[in-house]
């Protein structure tokens, strides 16, 4: 699974190419998370949209990647694809992490 | 990484109508490729893509719980054997393993927290059998000749999400 990393004003753009996000490689997803949001802009947006597949092991490793990014950094998620907003959604976590349709929709928000 | 699986416990899938019978050992890649199997069956029982959807997560679930907590013990992982029947109401699941039997009321347990934000740190895991619980019906499970055997189904819904999916 690969993450392409892109700076845009004061946002980070973090992009999962790769399909599923499942007990296979959570482990490597939250370590690679931890190098790609340190020294991070205020906003990182993990781009979803690749992702077909989510398991509770993915999800709690972007639960992780969220809390090792601490206070000072946000992680939204933007471009969940329909079984990725279906198990954010039946374990509440979509209450959690700001979500947004597309990237670009994320961008705006955090623009300006 | 997993230590490498062991051959011995990987079968090809056998099918006879509406059975698909796996043998596969319990490790992540062994499991992923399981879970394209189960999908190629539905599909060929006219599942739609949020049948297909529902399957892979509760049986990704599943497989995940018995590779980590069942087999926590043993570093080549252990065997794992499926049938999916597919019926006109529903695809019923039987999954048998070897290892450790399951702990008391983890059927019943709830470990989402009931309010958001919750009280205290957020949880990183203990998602996997609320998402089973949410999605399939029928869960039970029996300890017998030394296996577990859990069973379930996930059931067939024309236009429609799952039954508890709030949606």
């Amino acid at each position: 699974m690969e993450i392409h990393s892109h700076d845009t004003g004061n946002v980070r753009l973090l992009s999962v190419k790769g399909g599923r996000i499942d007990a296979a490689v959570a482990i490597a997803f939250k370590d690679r998370m931890r190098a790609l949001t340190e020294g991070a802009p205020a906003t990182v947006i993990l781009d979803l949209s690749d992702v077909s597949f989510i398991d509770s092991s993915g999800l709690g490793s972007i639960v992780a990647a969220m809390k090792q990014m601490g206070t000072q950094r946000k992680l939204h998620l933007a471009g969940l694809t329909p079984n990725v907003d279906r198990v954010f959604r039946l374990t509440r976590m979509d209450k959690v992490f700001t979500i947004h349709e597309t990237t670009d929709e994320g961008l705006q928000y955090n623009a300006g | 990484m997993p230590a490498k699986a062991d051959p011995r416990h990987t079968r090809p899938p056998m099918q006879s109508g509406n059975n698909l019978r796996l043998r596969l050992n319990s490790d992540e890649y062994e499991i992923r490729r399981s879970l394209e199997q189960i999908k190629a069956h539905a599909t060929r029982h006219n599942a739609d893509h949020v049948m297909l959807g529902t399957i892979e997560i509760v049986l990704a679930e599943v497989l995940n719980n018995i590779a980590e907590h069942a087999y926590a013990s043993q570093p080549r992982g252990g065997p794992i054997d499926i049938t999916c029947t597919a019926t006109p109401v529903a695809f019923r699941f039987a999954v048998l393993d070897e290892g450790t039997p399951l702990p008391r009321g983890v059927l019943q347990a709830r470990s989402m927290p009931r309010q958001y934000p919750p009280e205290g740190p957020l949880p990183e895991g203990g998602f996997g059998w609320d998402l089973i619980r949410m999605l399939s019906v029928r869960l039970s499970f029996t300890r017998k000749h030394g296996r577990n055997c859990l069973s379930f189904a996930v059931p067939i819904l024309k236009g429609a999400m799952c039954p508890k999916d709030g949606r």
